[in-house]
């Protein structure tokens, strides 16, 4: 991987790596740092790292950094970062139709949000989630599929509450 | 697998993960057109699913790597930076070498002057060249008692002058009194000649050095003697007169044996020129 390469891929990957990191931790500040140690490793085996990979050993890492920041933060923190946010079911206008998926989805488990997230807004296919977050295709699968249909049951009874 | 009413909420999820094969995926397209209640599912699925939106990592900069970071020196230059541990080596050995000299040089010159204060102050500097000489004794330890035995063979040739000592050679319990024998032996066999040439005086000193020690009576000029004689015997102790072995060794530095007795033999001559002196 020549430096161009490498700058390039800072270019294509690194607001996604940002957005994919920053969406499930919720912290603006840990997130980038979590990505500033994504590059930095790319950087130091930029001569080992498969070009047509990048992208996905760039997830990889921030994903495995994130898992540790995570496992930390819970260490230092009596409450769930996750259970700060809450869902009034009554008061939701239409137009906070986003904001209420989104708040849902922080209400997902850790490795379910990330799922989430890296189907949704990456793309990336079953198996290729499965490489980045050390789990089987078929474990995706299902782990997505259980995200999606608990969102949809929660989101059904919002809306049937605000009907 | 085929489509059924059981399983279509597991292919509306592949279908909207787009994991689908393009035939699975036409399969449940004409199902959803046939279908409004699979449709709405449809819906429901797809609403909980999360638009792209644009977050912007704001610090790209500091992700950037460019060639300066990767500076590195021109080859030829690097070569100037190279450091030789024979050099080094080399200037640790003439340093050694100038230690060497110069502490040999400084001993010399202490040693020269030590001499010639002892010529201007001979009585006061006779304890402290005696001092200065007992490191030697220390290197060489088992062979003073060789140092004697040369004088001692010339003694055997004074047996006519020796006889005129009785009192002296007739004390075999103590040690001093070998020491002495060449002392004295030396005495009358060198300074005799000379000074029966050169003065008269002195010829009397010595004439009276035999007849003290015969008669006996004078025990102070002898106990004075004894003295002196104490000092010189570990001054002869030190010297080694083998023609083997006439290297001296003071901690380090090596010298030469002949040339330390040459000095020595000097400083006897002194000593006993002031003795004479003395005496009279």
């Amino acid at each position: 991987m020549t430096d161009i390469a490498y700058n390039n891929a800072v270019d294509q990957y690194a607001d996604g790596v940002y957005r994919f990191i920053v969406k499930n931790i919720q912290h603006e500040e840990d997130a980038r740092d979590i990505v500033q140690t994504a590059f930095e490793k790319l950087w130091i085996n930029r001569d080992t790292v498969d070009p047509v990979k990048v992208k996905s050993y760039l997830f990889t890492i921030a994903y495995h950094q994130m898992i540790d920041h995570i496992r930390k933060v819970k260490k230092y923190t009596v409450t769930d970062i996750y259970e700060t946010s809450s869902i009034d079911p009554v008061y939701q206008p239409q137009h906070e139709l986003r904001q209420t998926i989104l708040k849902a989805i922080n209400e997902l488990n850790p490795t379910q949000k990330s799922l989430i997230l890296l189907k949704d807004y990456e793309g990336y296919n079953y198996q290729e989630i499965g490489e980045i977050m050390n789990l089987s295709e078929s474990q995706v699968k299902v782990y997505i599929h259980r995200a999606r249909l608990q969102l949809k049951e929660k989101l059904s009874h919002l809306q049937k509450a605000s009907a | 697998m085929e489509l059924n009413q059981d399983n279509y909420e597991n292919y509306l999820l592949l279908y909207i993960d787009n994991e689908l094969s393009a035939s699975e995926k036409a399969a449940v397209e004409l199902l959803l057109a046939s279908n409004p209640k699979l449709a709405q599912t449809l819906k429901a699925l797809q609403a909980v699913q999360l638009k792209p939106e644009f977050v912007e990592f704001s610090d790209k900069s500091s992700l950037y790597r460019f060639d300066e970071m990767n500076a590195s020196l021109d080859p030829a230059f690097k070569k100037t930076l190279y450091k030789s541990s024979l050099k080094s080596a080399k200037l640790i050995d003439i340093k050694k070498i100038y230690w060497a000299t110069g502490s040999i040089a400084a001993i010399a010159i202490s040693i020269f002057f030590g001499v010639k204060t002892l010529v201007n102050q001979p009585q006061l500097q006779q304890p402290q060249l005696v001092a200065s000489i007992a490191p030697i004794k220390n290197n060489i330890p088992n062979k003073s008692v060789s140092i004697l035995k040369p004088i001692e063979k010339t003694l055997s040739t004074t047996d006519n002058q020796l006889n005129n000592q009785p009192q002296i050679i007739a004390q075999p319990n103590q040690v001093i009194a070998d020491a002495t024998l060449p002392i004295i032996a030396s005495v009358t066999n060198n300074d005799q000649p000379i000074l029966s040439k050169e003065t008269l005086n002195a010829d009397q000193t010595a004439t009276m050095v035999e007849s003290s020690s015969i008669t006996a009576d004078n025990t102070t000029m002898n106990s004075t003697i004894s003295v002196e004689q104490k000092i010189e015997k570990e001054i002869f102790e030190e010297i080694n007169t083998e023609d083997n072995d006439r290297v001296i060794y003071i901690s380090n530095i090596e010298l030469d044996g002949d040339k330390f007795r040459g000095i020595t033999r000097r400083l006897n001559a002194l000593f006993k020129r002031n003795k004479s002196e003395k005496n009279k």
